[in-house]
């Protein structure tokens, strides 16, 4: 019965969870409840000291900076004057607005990190024009979804700070090892637009010449108050974190004082402004970082009250090989994010897989990578997909939920391929960290 | 009578979260001000570790209640919406007065144990060149704790008015923090 007693943490955590109980509030009371069973008086002490190890994370330090650096760009006309910029050098592309759009997320991706953030910031801004030049609804939801999902990808990424968190690896490690694939991503994107627009351009066609051909000074103008600053302050997070000239945390901060330094600079600072972004900052900080909390309470009692043994026991009579065990874990997160929050997904399933992968000799950082992959393609996976959610809540009435998920395949495929190619070629994933922080 | 005590208790939450406010600005600055001092004036602080990971684990639990308040924690509720609104409202009643009062009540206990326990001994950070002494760290998380679990009681107490009378308090579904 007592070998019994960690499998049923899982049904009672999704119990509550589906009835629509706060996250981070299932898996403390998850904790709690069968934390008694294993440490009972000492319960308390336990959940307060798991508290307290969540709270004393140096590296988890980094998230609210990251999260008020994005809160602040978007309340700038960052994202704005990027997309104009973009438009001007990629409008006349077979596909143009598509692929400005796919391409300043990546950007303004890199600058935040928040899923979601970048979704609808985005969207509100591009889903008009592609309206108005006659672009496909479905290629339109599609562009949308895949641009603001590659929040998880592409580098400083929240879902990858948490991950480095629990698997001790390093958030430098990890942030290299997503460059080439979050860059093949939106290579694989942009290709898919362009050949649709070559093939179909009533679908997706060229931006008129009047809109994109502006004098040169014009031109130069906007690619240096719209690109520039936003790409120098993304390019000086990045290498500070790559080049171990200064912690993820202290390079969050040099980004969030960047972030602030160019609203001023943009005359767009207001004190009103500063104090809607330090509230919102604090409220996604004290809601990721309280999940996170309940995330460590629910694993460190379930590992201690037999879970581990469980675990070992399963993957033992499965008796998989190391790239059979990777496949199943991969599959479980999978099927995890059509119901679960990114966050959760990792807290609960990560500590789990720890274990087995280390045994079976699984390379630590290819495996990151492809479980940032998997939860970014099953982010935009009909029919639960978070992004369409989010696209649903901003996108106008005429964008039907059919187009949505029709729109949105052929990129899903775009990041089963992407997956494909780094389960193959796991160098994809973990050349760059070698070279780059191997010395 | 009731209303008073619930909206003061939003409001006491409000100002716990205004600390959190003004620390992740701290962190901001202390965080750029230690990058400057060690590049531009060859001037590395010894503060600087121990003080990032304190304002953040500060930051996040003094705004926890906040949050709560604004119903901002991320719900999974595509299921539960579908039930009658009285029955969402009795079973979050149900699980906060049975599970999470009583679990997050002894981890706040736990952690005012702690806070009054370090306090008196005047431990300090052990592993830490600076060595700052660790209650005002250990009573920042017993605060935060503390709110949560006040704001969860006033939660409960409106979910077990909204079993009675639904219009008289908020959906229990979720929002996104804005």
């Amino acid at each position: 019965m007592d070998d019994f007693l960690p499998a049923l943490m899982f049904p009672a955590l999704f119990a509550l969870i589906f009835l629509g109980i706060p996250v981070a509030f299932a898996l403390i009371a998850t904790a709690f409840v069968f934390g008694i069973v294993a440490f009972g008086d000492n319960i308390g002490q336990i959940l307060f000291s798991r508290t307290l190890g969540v709270a004393a994370s140096p590296v988890l330090a980094a998230i609210p900076l990251f999260i008020f650096m994005g809160s602040m760009l978007e309340r700038t006309s960052i994202a704005k004057r990027l997309f104009e910029a973009m438009q001007i050098w990629l409008g006349r592309m077979p596909g143009g607005l598509a692929v400005a759009t796919i391409t300043m997320c990546g950007v303004f991706a890199a600058a935040t990190g928040i899923i979601g953030a970048v979704e609808t910031v985005i969207g509100m801004m591009a889903i008009p024009p592609m309206l108005k030049h006659g672009y496909d609804k479905g290629l339109i939801s599609g562009t949308i979804c895949a641009g603001g999902s590659l929040g998880t990808i592409i580098p400083p990424s929240v879902t990858v700070i948490i991950y480095a968190s629990i698997a001790e690896l390093s958030i430098g490690d990890l942030f290299v090892g997503i460059i080439i694939p979050g860059l093949l991503m939106i290579l694989f994107f942009v290709g898919y637009i362009v050949v649709l627009g070559i093939l179909k351009p009533s679908s997706a066609p060229p931006l008129p010449r009047e809109i994109v051909s502006i004098p040169r000074r014009q031109k130069l103008a906007v690619t240096a108050t719209g690109l520039l600053p936003a790409t120098l302050l993304v390019a000086a997070v990045l290498g500070s974190i790559i080049f171990g000239v200064a912690s993820p945390t202290e390079a969050a901060a040099v980004g969030a004082a960047g972030a602030l330094i160019l609203t001023l600079a943009y005359g767009e600072f207001s004190w009103r402004i500063l104090y809607e972004v330090v509230r919102k900052s604090v409220s996604i900080s004290a809601m990721v970082m309280l999940i996170v909390v309940g995330g460590a309470m629910f694993s460190g009692v379930f590992l201690v009250n037999g879970g581990r043994v469980l675990v070992a026991d399963i993957v033992q009579t499965l008796a998989l090989p190391p790239g059979g065990l990777v496949a199943v874990f991969l599959l479980i997160v999978f099927l995890f994010g059509f119901v679960l929050d990114w966050i959760t997904i990792v807290l609960i399933a990560l500590p789990i897989f720890l274990a087995p992968l280390k045994a079976a000799g699984v390379d630590q950082v290819w495996f990151a990578v492809l479980m940032v992959v998997v939860i970014q393609t099953s982010y935009m996976t009909p029919p639960m997909a978070p992004a369409i959610f989010y696209l649903r809540s901003i996108a106008p009435k005429e964008i039907t939920y059919g187009q949505m998920y029709r729109g949105v395949m052929p990129f899903v495929v775009a990041e089963l391929l992407v997956l494909a190619v780094v389960a193959l070629f796991p160098a994809t994933a973990t050349y760059l960290p070698k070279i780059l922080i191997g010395f | 009578m009731l209303y008073r005590i619930l909206g003061a208790i939003d409001r006491a939450s409000f100002a716990v979260a205004a600390v959190a406010m003004a620390t992740i600005l701290g962190l901001v600055f202390s965080m750029a001000y230690e990058v400057v001092a060690r590049y531009a004036f060859n001037a590395p602080t010894v503060w600087a570790y121990d003080v990032s990971y304190m304002l953040n684990g500060a930051l996040f639990l003094l705004a926890a209640a906040y949050t709560l308040a604004k119903n901002n924690h991320v719900r999974i509720d595509f299921l539960s919406a579908r039930l009658p609104i009285r029955a969402q409202h009795g079973s979050n009643a149900l699980f906060y007065l049975v599970l999470f009062l009583p679990g997050l009540g002894v981890a706040t206990w736990a952690a005012g144990e702690t806070t009054w326990k370090t306090l008196l001994s005047g431990e300090v950070e052990a592993v830490s060149p600076w060595a700052p002494v660790i209650w005002p760290f250990n009573a920042a998380i017993a605060i935060g704790l503390a709110a949560l679990w006040l704001q969860s009681a006033a939660e409960t107490v409106r979910h077990l008015i909204g079993m009675r009378v639904p219009e008289r308090v908020r959906a229990p579904s979720a929002s996104l923090p804005h």
